[in-house]
């Protein structure tokens, strides 16, 4: 792990003097993660890897400003969420509800969890797929998607959350505690999860 | 610690990320309240759902494209005027190889198909002057999709080419800039030779190449895509050449006197070439249509006549996705439909025809009906349904008033695949006699459609990730990157 942050951040002083060899390295190594969590956020559409591609025109363009000590996955995290939520202001002005159901993302935001679109018919034959938590997550409010694809998809930290979203810990937590919650109660019904009594500890 | 205390801290206690004394308390209170156990037990089941989830690897070649643009010299904020413009060559070759063959209008899908549409007026000149002539853009100055995003008012890293629409009001853009020509004149006489294909005269393409106000000026934005009407079925066709497929399939139209075609470039997803084709099949001939769909296609292209990957491949892209609410309860079936077919993936739906497609289409149409709907009609609708849900394999019955339509288009389905398939299907439980893709949906209205919309997607053969996704759901759950 050393090893890798250091050669890292080889990586970034080479790419800061303008070698694009270097930068291709780091993109290399990070591409995975900003397209997975890129199509998340905004479904797959053909639009995610213009988003992600974005990501790392706008990493090159600003590496200078790239503080060393941070993470540069936390950083370009960072610089992920304004493509995305620049890409959803924009969606926003011609939202297509259809859209996000036929797989092509931007759906837009519900206010509050848990829609009554579907009828239970429909939930059971969605059901233990991925493609209906994903739908969940879709449908959840984007301030909370974002806690919920960095945290649980994406695995990042509360300290990476607080770099990466520039919130302090306190609203890491409760957004974060929001946003599961929210994505709970979707998949209770996708799932038909008894909430039964369970046996004590 | 009381119950809302308790779940408050649900989420942090699941991260371990508690001070040991609040952590102690929530194992205490969920010890004795069951109704919190199983809460918990509910929200680590959902953080597991998510923290499951298979993960998507960036399209191959995706560095080497953020690369090339870095070394153009692009700056953020610069991305899809650039991208529509790079892809633009290859896209006017298809266009232009179908010029000839299609003589209808073609439209070209940008690869923000939900916002714009972009007409290729083959026959009409008068439009393409006005596109030239639209006030509003500098067709010399500015290369076209910067100009769009400009109109737009938005940010150009936003606006995406030719997102000029907001309004919904028509408006001309003439994407192909004048100096553009001779490089994609050139570029399609190189394919069609590769091709071997001369269906671009000469005479034409030297116009187009030379600036002739007389030739065909392409591109207009014809209104949102929004309003075109949703594509009854998808077929996936995954083929080495999709440009090429895609250009039979144009001609086939043709020759059968199909004239409502419409072709689409969705992008370059994962890098692929993908091209849709789409058109508008009266009833009567959709059956022949499909035949010979998949006699044209080359031996390699998957979904039409090799099979082998049918299941995945040719699907029934639902109509229930990209419809209202009502019409989604076909649904009630899906899980059925999906079993048959060996699929537990969202969108498709293979494997059924008659026995299972139909009831649940049936139902799809019902209660497509709105709320408000007359009584008399909704009577008989209602029992059908009843039917239905009662006796799956005499509600074929159900679909009666789409006979002509559906059993029509079963065969089709059937005979489109060649026996392998069949055996395939067998392989994987499915009876052959009910093998064939998902059915057709009713039309948006009550009454069953005149004409079958069919949108044929014509993909490379790598599959995508989403597509690797779709065709194996959730069993290859990823651990999280590092």
């Amino acid at each position: 792990m050393a090893e890798a942050f250091a050669s890292e951040a080889e990586l970034v002083r080479r790419a800061c003097k303008g070698d694009t060899e270097a930068f291709a390295e780091l993109v290399g190594r990070h591409q995975d993660y900003i397209y997975n969590a890129v199509t998340h956020l905004v479904g797959s559409s053909p639009d995610a890897e213009d988003i992600a591609q974005e990501v790392f025109l706008k990493a090159y363009a600003h590496v200078k400003g790239f503080r060393r000590e941070a993470s540069f996955r936390t950083w370009t995290y960072g610089i992920m969420l304004n493509c995305v939520r620049s890409h959803w202001r924009h969606q926003a002005k011609r939202r297509d509800r259809a859209h996000w159901a036929a797989g092509g993302g931007d759906d837009p935001p519900t206010g509050e969890p848990a829609a009554p679109d579907e009828g239970p018919l429909e939930n059971l034959a969605r059901a233990e797929t991925a493609s209906a938590v994903r739908e969940a997550i879709g449908e959840l409010k984007e301030e909370l998607r974002e806690l919920i694809v960095l945290r649980d998809i994406e695995g990042l930290t509360y300290e990476q959350l607080v770099e990466a979203l520039d919130i302090p810990m306190g609203t890491v937590k409760s957004r974060l505690s929001r946003a599961r919650n929210a994505l709970k109660e979707r998949l209770k019904a996708e799932f038909a999860w008894e909430v039964r009594p369970q046996p004590s500890p | 610690m009381k119950c809302n205390e308790a779940i408050e801290r649900f989420s942090e206690y699941l991260d371990g990320a508690l001070p040991q004394g609040e952590r102690a308390a929530v194992e205490a209170h969920v010890g004795r309240c069951a109704a919190c156990r199983a809460e918990l037990d509910a929200l680590r089941r959902t953080v597991q759902a998510a923290a499951g989830l298979p993960h998507r690897r960036a399209p191959a070649g995706f560095a080497s494209r953020v690369m090339s643009r870095i070394e153009a010299g692009e700056t953020a904020g610069q991305a899809p005027g650039r991208r529509i413009i790079t892809l633009w060559p290859r896209l006017a070759a298809v266009a232009a190889l179908l010029l000839v063959a299609a003589g209808v209008s073609l439209f070209i899908v940008t690869r923000q198909p939900e916002v714009h549409r972009f007409a290729l007026e083959t026959g009409s000149e008068e439009k393409g002057r006005q596109a030239i002539e639209a006030p509003s853009v500098e067709p010399a100055a500015a290369p076209a999709p910067e100009a769009a995003a400009k109109k737009d008012g938005a940010q150009p890293a936003e606006g995406g080419p030719g997102v000029a629409d907001d309004k919904g009001k028509e408006s001309h853009i003439p994407l192909l800039k004048r100096e553009k020509r001779a490089e994609i004149a050139s570029h399609v006489r190189e394919l069609s030779e590769i091709k071997g294909d001369r269906t671009v005269p000469d005479e034409m393409m030297d116009r187009v190449a030379s600036g002739d106000e007389a030739a065909p000026e392409w591109l207009e934005v014809a209104g949102q895509a929004a309003a075109a009407p949703e594509p009854h079925q998808v077929l996936l066709v995954r083929s080495s050449d999709p440009l090429a497929l895609a250009a039979r399939t144009v001609k086939l139209a043709e020759v059968n006197g199909i004239s409502d075609v419409q072709l689409g470039l969705p992008g370059g997803r994962g890098g692929q070439e993908e091209v849709e084709v789409e058109l508008a099949i009266p009833v009567e001939k959709y059956e022949t249509f499909l035949t010979q769909l998949s006699e044209i296609s080359p031996p390699d292209s998957q979904g039409l006549s090799n099979t082998e990957q049918a299941s995945r491949a040719v699907y029934f892209r639902d109509v229930l996705d990209r419809y209202e609410m009502g019409q989604k309860a076909r649904y009630d079936r899906k899980e059925d439909m999906a079993r048959r077919g060996g699929l537990a993936g969202g969108s498709l739906v293979v494997g059924s025809t008659s026995a299972a497609a139909a009831p649940s289409m049936a139902e799809a149409q019902d209660s497509a009906a709105p709320v408000d709907h007359e009584k008399p009609a909704l009577a008989p609708a209602e029992e059908e349904k009843r039917m239905a849900a009662a006796e799956p394999t005499a509600s074929a019955e159900g679909a009666g008033r789409d006979d002509k339509n559906m059993s029509g288009l079963a065969d089709a389905h059937s005979r489109g695949l060649k026996p392998e398939a069949m055996n395939e299907a067998a392989a994987e439980g499915v009876p052959a006699g009910e093998w064939g893709y998902g059915g057709v949906s009713g039309d948006v209205a009550e009454s069953p459609p005149r004409t079958i919309r069919l949108l044929v997607r014509l993909v490379g053969k790598e599959p995508s990730p989403a597509d690797a996704m779709l065709a194996e759901p959730a069993s290859e759950a990823g651990p999280p990157p590092e």
